[in-house]
């Protein structure tokens, strides 16, 4: 398996589009540090750093909070698409490429062959991550000499803490989707149509997961059409195991007027995690099954 | 029949039983059995479209067959994939590697694919291949000849038993195809077995020691290339008048000829075309002197043409020598598709085309001879006169 992944890892690692986005964390950093260096040496007042929690999310305060809220959060969308362009790439490429046939009468079974691919994938966003927490902690650090914050002791501690479960979260369900990403490209052998189904799902699973919130969490109030309820029930039914749902009670403050006090973190976690397993075990499934005909 | 198929011991590199592939209610492959012996070189042949392909993808598992199972080293690919991909390399189709991957990155992905870490391996797999001087450049530049030789390096890394090689001259500029030649011969050389697949006849007939026809997804002929091509040879003899009967008595008992019959003017004398001069003597002893021997050895695409009911189209295929108008056999009427110009040419000159061989080579029990009465296959066509009538003797070409 080792060796597969060392296969994998060499394939995409001469590819662009994959090295820029696996390096985007770094980039990111690099723009916004700079321009914040421009403006600081042309004399722009920052004002003072925020000392409590920057917003609804458990990210803690001070530089490393405003850090965070920056480069994990802020520009979390972007690791996001470049995680799911990649899911997509790494299932439908060996198609692309013409390689499928070469690669599946190798000793290697299928089964094992996707398992790498996926395995790439976590990689990728393992590495991601990585990338993410050393620009956080950089961007951090720099702060406090841009803002001139000091030593902001126990509050820097505080926020380093929660940011890295915020960032374990965030890229747990970025590689969630680009899991997704990956089975749909496996199954139909395009890049588009898997990040167009992914869109779609996200956006059904999002819709339904904020219903389900407002609802469990009393912020729907009554004054809706009759019509309405038999959805809004079947939406507090199934949104404790939806993606967006579980990533919601494990990353927003428990004063966060959407949190639902009765689904316990462990659920949320338990749901990401059957999500992540059943996506890898579908990509295998199909691909085990398919005639390679290309 | 060969013989060494049925009775020998040894177990096939390759066996199919009954192999077929449906697609909807098109059967691509249909009830194909092969049978492939170590150290052979085997060739796969037929035309565009013919299932060849087909056959190659059921055999490595990359499509499950209908019905039916393809066994290599003895086991199942079905349920036994693991083992038999470990001695086994193939190509199938155009050679496929990554793009955007330098020659030497690619054999480093394919030697991790296969679990070879050995770089002193991978090294020597490109020099035999002569790509060691390009080994920096990407695949994506490479000609198809050179694609072709990576891709083969690369299937070298595992030390196979058996290659699979997919239409490997396609595409290739004559030296090209010169090379992949030379390559499968000392493939061959050292104690592997090819099973290559090509439409290319001359090709197959220069490297291959055992071959399978296939057409419309059936294999209608099998057996080692020599014998199915000695099957089909002959000698025609033309003695005076007088003497006719008596050199078919004289004829008829020789140990090396298959029979000895009467065609028109002619007498043909199957399996005998290398040995006019015996014949030569053997009737000069009854004192009988022919005016005309003429020897008649097949072809592989002659052979191939005849069991697959082909016309040979005008220009592209003149007749070899001593393959001239011969008489046909009244009493063996040729039940396919004569041979002529395809609709629509002007008749060639007579004497132009060479005339169906005498009778069908069937490789096996139950395998459809000449007729193309084999299962699945539309029926033979209508019986049409092949610059005149091909029933009649050979003073109707004159």
């Amino acid at each position: 398996m080792l060796n597969l992944l060392r296969a994998e890892i060499l394939k995409y690692s001469r590819l662009k589009l994959i090295l820029f986005i696996a390096f985007s964390p770094v980039l990111i950093t690099l723009l916004v540090v700079g321009a914040m260096l421009i403006l600081k040496v042309a004399g722009v007042d920052f004002g003072n750093i925020p000392v409590g929690g920057v917003g609804l999310l458990e990210i803690g305060g001070g530089t490393f909070g405003l850090a965070a809220n920056i480069i994990i959060v802020g520009v979390n969308g972007i690791y996001l698409i470049g995680l799911v362009i990649t899911g997509a790439m790494v299932g439908s490429n060996e198609y692309g490429w013409h390689t499928i046939k070469m690669l599946a009468t190798r000793e290697a079974s299928r089964p094992r062959l996707m398992l790498s691919k996926t395995l790439f994938l976590l990689t990728m966003a393992v590495f991601m991550a990585g990338m993410a927490a050393l620009c956080w902690l950089f961007m951090g650090l720099l702060f406090k000499a841009i803002y001139d914050a000091g030593d902001t002791g126990n509050l820097d501690g505080d926020a380093i803490g929660k940011g890295l479960l915020y960032l374990l979260f965030s890229f747990g369900v970025n590689f969630l989707w680009s899991s997704m990403a990956m089975f749909l490209a496996v199954r139909f052998k395009s890049v588009v149509v898997a990040i167009i189904f992914y869109f779609i799902v996200n956006t059904l699973d999002g819709i339904v997961s904020s219903l389900g919130e407002a609802a469990l969490s009393g912020q729907l109030g009554t004054n809706f059409p009759n019509w309405l309820e038999p959805l809004i029930n079947v939406a507090k039914f199934i949104s404790p195991f939806l993606v967006n749902f579980s990533l919601n009670q494990l990353t927003v403050t428990p004063t966060n007027r959407n949190f639902v006090e009765s689904v316990p973190a462990v659920q949320s976690i338990l749901v990401l995690l059957a999500w992540i397993g059943l996506y890898i075990w579908a990509a295998v499934a199909v691909f085990r099954r398919r005639d390679i005909t290309e | 029949m060969n013989p060494d198929l049925s009775t020998s011991s040894v177990t096939p590199i390759v066996s199919t039983e009954a192999l077929s592939k449906r697609y909807r209610n098109n059967f691509v492959v249909n009830q194909a059995n092969l049978k492939v012996m170590p150290g052979d070189v085997f060739g796969l042949l037929g035309p565009n479209g013919a299932g060849k392909t087909t056959i190659i993808r059921m055999m490595l598992g990359l499509v499950r067959p209908t019905s039916g199972r393809a066994l290599l080293f003895g086991s199942d690919i079905a349920t036994d994939r693991k083992r038999i991909l470990a001695k086994t390399s193939a190509i199938v189709e155009a050679p496929s590697l990554y793009p955007h991957l330098s020659g030497w990155d690619n054999m480093k992905v394919m030697a991790y694919t296969a679990g070879v870490t050995d770089e002193t391996r991978m090294r020597q797999a490109l020099g035999q291949m002569g790509l060691s001087d390009r080994a920096r450049d990407k695949f994506q530049t490479y000609s198809l000849g050179m694609k072709q030789r990576l891709c083969i390096a690369a299937a070298l890394l595992t030390d196979p038993q058996l290659i699979i090689l997919d239409e490997p001259t396609n595409g290739l500029d004559p030296a090209g195809i010169q090379s992949i030649r030379e390559l499968i011969k000392s493939l061959a050389a050292q104690g592997r077995t090819v099973f290559l697949s090509s439409h290319l006849l001359n090709e197959v007939q220069q490297v291959c020691n055992r071959v399978a026809i296939i057409e419309r997804g059936t294999i209608i002929s099998q057996g080692l290339v020599e014998e199915m091509l000695a099957s089909q040879n002959n000698i025609q003899l033309r003695v005076p008048a007088e003497d006719f009967e008596k050199a078919i008595e004289t004829l008829q008992g020789l140990e090396y000829a298959r029979s000895a019959r009467p065609a028109g003017e002619y007498i043909v004398v199957d399996g005998a075309a290398s040995r006019g001069a015996e014949l030569n003597r053997t009737l000069a002893e009854a004192g009988i002197y022919p005016s005309e021997i003429i020897p008649r050895h097949l072809t592989l695409e002659e052979f191939f043409l005849s069991v697959t009911n082909r016309s040979v189209p005008p220009g592209a295929y003149p007749p070899p020598p001593g393959y001239g108008p011969v008489p046909y056999p009244a009493q063996q009427p040729y039940q396919g598709q004569a041979w002529g110009p395809p609709p629509g040419y002007p008749p060639p000159p007579p004497g132009y085309y060479p005339q169906p061989p005498m009778g069908g080579y069937s490789g096996q029990p139950g395998q459809p001879g000449l007729n193309g009465d084999f299962p699945g296959s539309p029926p033979p066509p209508e019986q049409s006169p092949v610059n005149g009538d091909s029933q009649k003797g050979p003073e109707n070409h004159a």
